[in-house]
Order: C-alpha cells, then structure tokens, then sequence
C-alpha cells in the first residue's frame, strides 16, 4: 500500500492544494459575509424608536419563561421571549398597555410610558392551584406560533411528556415526540425516530447545545434524557431556520432547567427498574442556581434475585447524570455551565463487558449589548464512545473502543431592530475527532493482535443569517442562509484512494494518495438557503410554505434494521459526500375557540442526495477498507400531515395522522424501493383526563402500517443446510404486518397538606395494553427439529402487557 | 455466545445479550408464523468442494424450491461435467444417482487450480476454485465444563482447540465438529476463522462454537478445512444468514457464489464448487 516515487513531490503537491484551497476559502468566505449583509435590507432607524427589553421568569423558583408572550394592547405588535427567557421589543415613544402572559402564570398587565430605552424584566406567579389543575399542555406563545409563526415547530411540555403512560415507569422525550405527526420509528426496539423520511442519524438532537450521539439506554428502550431536569423541548421538523443545520431532517432542540434561584427544592421518583433525584437551589438567592439531577437503573439487582443461573451472573444496569449552574454576572450578562453524563454498563457472566455513554459539556455566556441586541457565546464538548471486550478469559481477552469527540464553539445574535424585525446571524466551528475502531488484547496470552482503524479529523464552520419579518399581521416571512464547510483533515498519516468496479461488488482500491498530519484531504462548502412565509386567511388561521436546503456531513455507518450503540459515524470524507436534501412543505393552520383547539394539515416532499448504504454482505465494523462496500444513491420522501389538539380542559390531548412514503435508489436498485422505515399510514391518539382534582388518566394509541423488509422466496442446501435466496435480489421486498399499541396510566396524588410543600403522587401504568405481539421483523431461521428445513418467524420485542406503579416525589 | 474469536465484530453477541435482557423485562419473543413468500423463479444450484480426504467427492445439480415447499429438489439430470486441475488432468464426472456426479480420482492439492466445467439442459457453467494451504495445523482439542450461565445457555463440556497460525495475512479456515461421527449442521455450529486479527500467532485454548454442548463420554472429531478468502465469504454468508433476527438483524442477503454463468446459460445460477485441505483431531470427552 506504500506509494513509492517521489514523496516530496507528493507533499509539495498536498501543501500547494491547500494554500490553493485556504485562499479561495477566504475569498468565498469575504465574498459570502458581504452577500449576508447585503441580502437583509437594514431597517430605516431614522424615526426615533425606544426599546424595552429583559427577562422573563416564574416568581417562585426564577425559572426563564421560553416562548412567553409580551403583547400591546390595541397595536398589532407582539413579541415572545427566546430560549433564555430574553425579550426586546421596539416602539415609538409613548404610552402602552403591556400585556405580559404565559399558559398556566398569572397575566400581568403594565400601564407603562416610555421615553427611552427601558428594561422590564417580568416574574410571573404560577396560577392559582385550582387553576393549574386544569391540564395544560403546550404554552401560549407556542399555541398563537402555531397560526402566526412562518416557521411550523412541534413543542411538547415536559408536563406533557410526564403525563403520557410510560414504559416501566420512565417518562420518555424521544417516545413522546413519537406521537406527532410526521414523526414514526422503525419499532420499539429501535434507537431514535425517524422524520417525514428520514433516516435515524438525520436528526441533531441537542441537550443545552451540545450533540448526542447515541440516544438510548438499555440498547434502545429508553432515551438518555431524564425529563425532571428538561425545562423544554422543540423539534424543528424539515424546514429548519437557518440557525440550525448539520442534519438533514431535523433539529431536537432541549434544554435543561437551569434550577430554583429562591429555594431548595427537590422532586424524584421511585420506579420498577430505576429511580430518580433532581435537587435545585440558589447559590445566591436570586442571581445564581444550581441544578443537580441523577438516575440509575436497579436492573443489575433485579438480575441478581433470580433463581436461574443464566439470569443471575448478569448485570446491566444504566445511570445518567446533569448538572447545570447559572450565574447573573451584571444585568447584561449571565453564565451558564451544563454538563451532561450517561452511561450502559453491561456484563455478561463477569466473562463479557460492554459499556458506551454520552458525555458533554456546555459553557454559555449571554451578554446583551444593547436593549435590541442579545447575544450568545458557547463552548461545547461532546464524547460519544463505547468499549467491550471478554474477561476473565486470558487467550480470548480483548478489549475494543470506538468513538467521536466534539469540541465547538458558536457565537450567535438575536438582534430585535424594530418591532416587525428580527435577525439571526452567527458562527459556528467545530472540530470532529473519530475513532472509529481500536482492538487490542488485554493479556499477554491473548490470541490477538493489535487492529487499529484509521482515526480521523474534521473541522466543520458554518455562518449563518435569518431575519424574520412581521410585514403586517397577515403576512411574515423568515428566510436565511447557511453556509457549511466541512473539511477532513488527515490524522497522522492517512492514504486515500478511489474505488472502482462492477455494480453491487466490493470495489477495488486504486490511486492510492498519501496525506499528513494536518492534510486537509478534502473540503466540502455547502449553501443552505431556508425561507418561509405565512398568510393569515381569516381569524386564527393561516396557510404557511417554505422551502430549505439542508446538508449533512457526519454519517452514521450502520447496516442493522435498528441502530446499535457499536456504529460508528464517519465524516464526509475522501469517498463520502456530503447527504444533500431539498425540503417543500406547505399547511393550514387554524386555532379555535381562543387556542383552546390547534390544527394544522401540512403536506411534504423531500429528495435527498448522496444516502449513503452498503453492498450485500458489507462488514460495517473494524473495516479499513469500508468504502470498497459504500454504495450512494438517492432518496425521496413525500407525505401529508393531519393534526388536531386540544390544548385544555378537563380532557385535553391530540390526535395525528400522517400519510408518507420514502423511497431509494442506488447502484444496487435503479428503480425505487421502500426505505427500511417506511410506514404509509401513522395514527397517534393522546387523551388526558382529569378524572378528579387529584387523579388523571391517560391513553395512547398508536397504529402504524407495517415495515418493509427483505425475505427470501427460494432455498437450497450446503452440506445439508439450508440457504435461503432472494431470486430477484430486490431490497425490502416484503411488508411485516400492521403495528397497534394502546398505552393507560393512571396518576394519583397525595392531598397536600396546607403549609407544606412536600407532595406525592403513584402512576400506574399498562404498557401495551391490549397485550399484543407486535412486530418488530420477520426473517427466517432454520428448524431445530429438522435442521434441512426452515421456519419464518416473526420477532416481537413486547410479548406481554407491561404493567408498571411509580411513586414520585416533589418537595 | 462463545467464542469471540470469531466473531469479534459479529453483532451476535449483543443480539444475545440483548434477547436475554428484553426477554426478561419485556417476554420478547420470536414466534413461527405463515407468510406469503415475494416472487420470484428457479436457479441452478451447484453444491460440490473437493478435498484431499480419502473419500469420494460430489457435484450435486439440481433446481432451487419455493422457501417453504417440502417436496424434494428437483435434479438436473443429464449434465456434461468436467473437472479439470491446473497441471493439465481432468476427469468427466459420472453421474452415480440423479443430479449426483462423483469425482472418482483427483484430490484437492494445497496450491492448483481446479475447473469445473457444466454442461447442462439449462445451459453452461464454470467454476475455478484453487485449494488454499492450510494455515492452522490444529494440534489437539480440548474440553471445558461450563455451568449455565449468560453466556451458556446450556450446561455441558465445550471444545477448544490448540494450533500454530502460519505467518502471513489472509488466511481462512473453517472447523467442522462431528459429535459421534454426525456432522454438526445447525446455525449455532459455525467456526469460521479469519487471521485478520491473529496473524502468526499460537491459537492456545480457542473456544469453539457448539449449538449443542458435548457430554461426557461422546467422541468429538475436529476437522479443520483451509478456505480462500472466497469460500470462508461463502460460508460467512450462510452463517449470516441462519443467526440473523431480532433487532439488530442485518438486511437479508444472498450467498455469494463462485459459479459463473457461460454460454447459452437459461437460469441464473447459486452455491459453490470449492476446494480445501483438511485435516483433523479427535478425542472423546472425559
């Protein structure tokens, strides 16, 4: 594999390229902020306007209000607070009634007179106790986005997520988003969700900024996140504004709680298979919190009782923990630290191990240089890895890691130019380190040897700008431009090389090109242009399009029906080009009876470029030479969207329905064929029910269309074994039948007793309810009674109804 | 689960962990169900591998059946068959019984190249196989006692087998295990070994892979079959297939095959003529 010739020749070429490359990049980059600059017409500013601005927040634990509303009275003008609780809004001098709201808060109403720039900052009381006993799910701004917004998001309340029946007593974020429309998954066992076609590594799901990799406990039954220290959660679907971007579906956007700055509170909970502690308190009252919360699964010690030695010997157990601190440096600025911890332990029979877990970091500084100038500065790290390896085995022994490492850091800007604007507009860089495979023996008796794939760097810089227009109250628009440049950079030596050969064969290596540490081997720019725009069409309801563009550049390489925590993601790189995806979606939305009801229908296509997929038989893992096995193709998606929901009330909740289709093409098919996680039809049913003040009741149903999957329609026999045969070699070429699941749970709580703060509650829950053997694959196995002959099975991951009692706590 | 050896990358070893964890907390469960096969048509299969063990060898030809049917496979009778070696020998096949062609004289032989040569009613066929040398010498089994366990499913005595890898990368060997002197044909018996991780080294106490674990007292005959690359793809194929499912299941796919189709070829064409060095041990479980 060693190039011989002339190596200084072959440097001297690599460095040339790269001063080539470094000066074009520069010039686009000039070229590109001019551009950005030019596209957004600057508001006139000549009339005088004064701003009011600051941070809304819960009187009682100091808590930001995200998605609060600021109205005034008998103006069309209205605003709402970002992620950090922050607002500004712009008017010309004068006198305002100011009406300041969120669902479930007292409204607070302000006569104010304004002369010049003025800071309000906003602590809203929690609504009487009778009045929060009415179920609320969603918040007001969100209810009014829904019709007012150009941009369509799916936000789901960590109230919400809490009151769905859970599986074995965990509230789940990513099981919750599952019942929206547009969004389905593959089955319960697998990791992730899939949206409006796409696949699972398409979504950036982000926890306080930072990237998780890998989003499942206990292999993929549970999500990382614990929703007690969740403040909220967004899910941009498609079209995407152009602040966010590295995914080609969507963008999961959470954020954690950042913690009571007047009181020390706790809240946890007691469940089947694990428990959970969130404790919350100021460092200093009112300026600065700390929020610490943690969850362990018992399920090592729920192994460990069993009688049946094959049971017993086992642990598997997961834990998570965060940790977030807030601090209010001056009235301009405030900090704030998270961190997030969580890890699968597994071992088998102390003769096998296996852990992998999320670790990130975020640092965030939010300063406000001006009344109408927010902005935010973040540090990011972000580890993905996993380690197994045979114990106790000493010829056998070997321990095998893999990972990737994130460290960004982003400077964005909220700048609130007059009352009708908004813009967006920041940086962001990123440095990617992979390590895709290493494995080694741990005892000198071991029979292995060292293997060692190639690791592997990439620097990722975006710049981005959105400007959002209230032109009037029939007719918004946002639209904004990314752009991404991703470049992968050698990792001590690295040779490349083209791969040639027939359709659907492993590919031959040929060009073998050498690069050194710090190479940049390859650089990809991509222009991500979003727009969106809204028409109101009569009283609460509008009808919205909008276009975007988005680009992908980390794939995650995996050849499994359901992703696994072993697959690795692999940079856009030498032979990997960058998924490219043109998303089209337009809808009518309409809110009834004062937001009480949402609707909304939107209908979707997506083409997607450059899907990356394997030849038959491709070895995935500790493979060198992986691209040899690479195919790429195309893909499309395309779909309508119905959904309706009740926002309060006695009985509130919401039904979807989703009609899709995502097909592929690629060297392997001409024709298009089914994604592995196509579903024509979704229905999701959500009912909440306050049955009495302290007792609800809650039911999901779900039905979907079944799955595609590949089967064989021939055999034949090898030594007596039987071998099954796919006679046309077409992919997904048979349905596994229809999926149904109704969920119950039943919460109970404790009467408070007056003065103290402490309350319980038991949730009772039935998972499954009906007890039905859902598919999750079919294929087939061979007979054990007759070993020439096989059987086709099908595997379901619920065999049974799921019955579970949690006790949680608050104090 | 057993061996890592083999299966260091295999995602049968999670899928098993995982199968005992869902199945405890959730009764997961794979249940035998009727389904409606998608289309498709016939192809010729080849079914033969020559060795150098005493002996006689076959080329079985006969028609691929439906997944589920349970009537016999249909032979192709009839066929012109040739087996020709590097060194300039060929034999005609005779066929003993229908579909069934016996080599009678030549032996696999570590280095040449064997052509079988098809002429059949469904058109002709080609396969070029050359016969690796074996790369592991296997020096002697041995048997280890095992409660049940997460990683036993059932008690008994596992083997282990002892040999020098021969140094240079590439090699590939399959052991087969006879229990009694019957082959041990279930999806859970494949041993499949590459070198690409244990190049040049003394396998010392490798576990092998059983569906079944050994009692006392059974006799236990380890055959060790070198394999080009290949054929150790081959086989890998057909392991893949027969320990796929659940949830971290791959896609279904074919066997590859060595078998090429030539002229006037009317079906499309799968299996193996393969070719192999094998030795092996015996010994009785005690």
């Amino acid at each position: 594999m060693k190039i011989s010739g002339n190596k200084r020749n072959q440097r001297l070429s690599n460095a040339k390229s790269n001063n080539n490359f470094g000066h074009i990049t520069m010039k686009k980059f000039k070229l590109l902020s001019t551009l950005l600059l030019g596209l957004f017409f600057l508001p006139a500013l000549a009339q005088k306007k004064v701003t009011i601005s600051g941070h809304f927040k819960d009187a009682n634990n100091g808590e930001v209000l995200q998605g609060a509303a600021i109205t005034v009275k008998n103006t069309n003008t209205k605003t709402s607070t970002n992620s950090y609780g922050f607002y500004s809004l712009t008017l010309s001098p004068g006198n305002y009634v100011v009406n300041y709201s969120y669902v479930g808060y007292n409204t607070q109403e302000r006569t104010i007179r304004i002369q010049r720039d003025t800071v309000i900052n906003i602590q809203l009381q929690p609504a009487s106790k009778e009045m929060r006993e009415v179920v609320v799910s969603g918040n007001a701004a969100r209810r009014t986005d829904n019709v007012r917004k150009p941009i369509t998001t799916t936000a789901l309340s960590v109230n919400t997520i809490r009151q769905l029946p859970p599986l074995l007593g965990e509230a789940d974020v990513i099981k919750s988003f599952q019942l929206m429309p547009g969004v389905s998954t593959v089955g319960e066992g697998a990791s992730g969700f899939n949206v409006r076609g796409g696949g699972v590594d398409q979504n950036l799901i982000l926890l306080d900024e930072a990237p998780l990799y890998f989003t499942s406990h206990l292999f993929n039954l549970f999500s990382v996140t614990n929703p007690d220290a969740m403040r909220d959660a967004v899910l941009y679907k498609s079209d995407m504004p152009a602040r966010f971007g590295g995914r080609l579906s969507s963008v999961l956007d959470t954020r954690m709680k950042d913690g009571n700055n007047q009181r020390w509170s706790g809240t946890g909970g007691l469940g089947l298979i694990a428990s959970r502690l969130t404790l919350e308190g100021p460092i200093q009252k009112g300026k600065s919190s700390v929020i610490i919360s943690g969850r362990r699964s018992y399920t090592d010690l729920l192994t460990k009782q069993s009688s049946d030695p094959q049971i017993k010997d086992n642990s598997i157990y997961f834990y998570d923990l965060s940790a977030k601190a807030n601090f209010t440096l001056s009235s301009k600025d405030r900090l704030f630290i998270s961190s997030y911890f969580g890890k699968d332990y597994i071992n088998v029979a102390k003769r096998f191990g296996m852990e992998w877990g999320n670790g990130t970091g975020t640092l965030r500084w939010n300063h406000v240089f001006n009344p109408r100038l927010f902005s935010n500065t973040s540090v990011i790290y972000s580890d993905y890895k996993y380690q197994l390896g045979v114990l106790n085995d000493p010829a056998n022994s070997f321990t095998w890691k893999a990972g990737i490492k994130d460290y960004s850091l982003k400077n964005g800007f909220t700048w609130y130019p007059d009352s009708k604007n908004t813009l967006y507009f920041g940086a962001e860089a990123a440095l990617h380190d992979f390590n895709p495979g290493k494995a080694f023996p741990t005892d000198e008796r071991s029979i292995f040897n060292t293997v060692e794939m190639q690791a592997q760097r990439a620097g990722d810089y975006n710049i981005y700008a959105d400007h959002e227009v209230q032109l009037s109250d029939v007719f918004s628009f946002e639209y904004g431009l990314r752009y991404s440049l991703f470049q992968t950079i050698s990792r001590g030596k690295t040779t490349v090389f083209d791969f040639t050969g027939e359709a659907g064969q492993k590919k031959e290596a040929i060009n073998p090109r050498e690069f050194n540490d710090g190479d940049v081997i390859k650089s990809y720019g991509n222009f991500q242009p979003r727009a969106s725009v809204k028409v109101k069409v009569g009283e609460e309801a509008s009808v919205k399009a909008s276009y975007s563009r988005t680009a992908q550049n980390l794939h995650l390489i995996s050849n499994t029906v359901a992703s696994s925590p072993l697959d690795i993601w692999q940079p856009s790189s030498f032979n990997i080009k960058p998924e490219l995806s043109n998303n089209f979606s337009t809808g009518y939305f309409k809110n009834f009876n004062n937001n009480k009801y949402e609707f909304s229908t939107e209908v979707y296509y997506r083409t997607m470029r450059n899907q990356l997929d394997f030849i038959n038989n491709a070895q995935t893992l500790l493979n060198d030479t992986l691209a040899a096995s690479m195919v790429f193709g195309d893909g499309r998606a395309y779909g309508a969207e119905f959904f309706i929901k009740k926002n309060e009330g006695r009985l509130n909740g919401w039904i979807s329905y989703t009609l899709s289709k995502v097909e592929k093409k690629n060297e392997l098919q001409a024709d298009y064929y089914p994604a592995r996680f196509d579903k024509r039809h979704v229905v999701s049913m959500v009912g909440i029910y306050q049955l009495k003040p302290r007792i609800s009741l809650s039911a999901t149903y779900n039905f979907s269309s079944g799955t595609p999957t590949t089967l064989a329609d021939r055999r034949f026999e090898f030594d007596g074994i039987p071998v099954q045969y796919n006679s046309t070699d077409l992919r997904n070429n048979y349905r596994i039948s229809a999926y149904h699941r109704l969920d119950l749970s039943a919460t109970f709580k404790k009467r408070v007793i007056p003065g103290r703060r402490y309350t319980s509650e038991w949730v009772v829950s039935l998972y499954n309810a009906t007890n039905r053997k859902n598919p999750f694959s079919v294929y087939v196995r061979q007979n054990e009674d007759s070993p020439a002959n096989l059987e086709p099975v099908q595997f379901s991951v619920f065999g049974t109804l799921i019955p579970s009692a949690t006790w949680n706590f608050k104090f | 689960m057993k061996t890592f050896f083999s299966t260091l990358r295999s995602m049968k070893t999670i899928n098993i962990i995982l199968t005992l964890f869902i199945a405890i907390l959730f009764s997961s469960c794979e249940d035998v169900i009727d389904i409606k096969a998608p289309k498709g048509q016939d192809a010729l299969v080849v079914e033969g591998w020559l060795t150098n063990r005493s002996q006689n060898h076959y080329v079985k030809l006969y028609l691929t059946k439906k997944l589920m049917e349970s009537s016999p496979y249909p032979a192709v009778t009839g066929a012109k068959i040739i087996l020709k070696d590097s060194d300039g020998n060929s034999e005609t096949l005779q066929e003993t019984s229908a579909g069934t062609y016996e080599i009678k004289t030549m032996k696999s032989v570590a280095g040449k190249t064997y052509t079988l040569s098809i002429e059949s009613s469904k058109g002709n066929y080609e396969a070029i196989a050359t016969t690796p040398k074996l790369s592991l010498v296997p020096d002697s089994l041995s048997f280890k006692f095992e409660p049940k366990s997460g990683m036993y499913d059932k008690e008994g005595y596992y083997p282990r087998f002892y040999g020098q890898e021969t140094e240079g990368k590439g090699d590939y060997i399959q052991v087969r295990l006879y229990r009694n002197g019957k082959y041990m044909n279930m999806d859970g018996d494949f041993n499949l070994f590459s070198d690409e991780f244990v190049d040049g080294n003394y396998i010392d106490n490798a576990e092998l892979n059983v569906n079944e674990p050994f009692a006392k007292g059974e006799m236990v005959k380890g055959e060790v079959w070198s394999l080009s690359e290949h054929a150790f793809n081959f086989w890998t194929d057909i392991q893949t297939q027969l320990q796929n499912g659940q949830i971290f299941a791959t896609a279904f796919a074919n066997t590859r095959t060595n078998i090429t189709k030539k002229s006037n070829a009317t079906l499309n064409v799968v299996g193996y003529f393969g070719s192999s060095i094998v030795k092996s041990v015996e010994r009785k479980v005690e």
